[in-house]
């Protein structure tokens, strides 16, 4: 991309990003809690291939912003830690999504 | 600064996720497919020797499953880390009316038409199953892909077979949910790996 497609981009895409999303952790976890009730920890960090410090420290950032809810129970008195896209979070991801594909269709690549 | 090859490299990592996720069963789940791949030759090898019987082992043997399958399912939930209601309640209408229907259809045909009774009862029922295994496989599970046509010919077939017919379809059909486990465990392993 030219430094001057770059520079055009920017008005149409780029400021309208979720700076909180733009951590690839974070919304990988919005974009797989938007395809299920709920999601336990252990199954977000399969999936994203994230380690337990890194992951839990990019949830609380989401837990934190209101756009994640986590609810706590035992199975077999083993401990799991459930996640949900909450209303907010919802609102964002899909916000962050379409400015994405408006930075993509201007990029036109 | 956010760039547009950061975007895209963004977006792979993501897609890869979402990857992961379609992909598969959680090994619990797969369970279900070995416990009918032991129940399913029992009951019909039952029907080559002693016909009461077998049609008292099936009948029980389908409410057990029913059971167990929602046992497994509600412990599936907690080990593969999932909590989807919506596909939840596809799978749970999917089995429960298909194969409650296929049964009550095949008892409602044998009932009013005097044509129809005996084995042939049996062979329609083993049809019909076999289409419910083989729309799940389309919409939802590709390892039924296998399974339901599997089950829809050895319904046809079994009537060409001179003797232990109904042995040999149990045998068959343990073999397709045997062969169905496994695959979806290496597909669930494969796209986990990716």
């Amino acid at each position: 991309v030219s430094q001057t497609s770059r520079q055009n981009l920017a008005p149409r895409g780029l400021d309208q990003l979720d700076p909180l999303l733009q951590h690839r952790s974070r919304l990988g976890a919005l974009v797989l809690l938007s395809d299920a009730d709920a999601m336990s920890f252990s199954r977000l960090r399969d999936l994203l291939k994230e380690t337990d410090g890194n992951l839990g420290a990019q949830l609380r950032k989401l837990e934190e912003a209101g756009y994640v809810d986590v609810r706590k129970e035992f199975a077999d008195r083993k401990p799991i830690t459930w996640y949900s896209l909450s209303r907010a979070g919802r609102a964002a991801l899909r916000g962050h999504l379409k400015a994405i594909e408006s930075l993509i269709n201007a990029a036109n690549v | 600064m956010t760039d547009i090859k950061q975007v895209h490299e963004d977006l792979e990592y993501v897609r890869g996720a979402v990857n992961r996720r379609a992909g598969g069963l959680p090994g619990e789940a797969v369970r279900g497919y070995y416990f009918w791949a032991a129940y399913v030759p029992i009951g019909f090898t039952l029907l080559d020797f002693n016909v009461r019987y077998a049609n008292w082992f099936l009948t029980t043997g389908a409410l057990v499953g029913i059971v167990v399958g929602l046992i497994i399912s509600a412990r599936s939930r907690h080990r593969s880390g999932v909590i989807d209601r919506e596909r939840d309640r596809q799978a749970k209408l999917h089995w429960l009316l298909g194969l409650g229907g296929s049964m009550a259809a095949d008892f409602a045909l044998a009932w009013t038409n005097p044509t129809f009774h005996g084995p042939c009862t049996g062979q329609v029922v083993v049809v019909m199953i076999g289409i419910v295994y083989l729309m799940w496989g389309i919409y939802h599970d590709r390892s039924f892909l296998v399974l339901g046509p599997v089950l829809m010919a050895g319904g046809v077939v079994v009537s060409l077979i001179p003797h232990f017919a109904w042995t040999s379809l149990g045998v068959v059909i343990a073999g397709g949910l045997v062969a169905s486990g496994i695959l979806a465990q290496r597909a669930s392993a494969r796209q986990m790996a990716a």
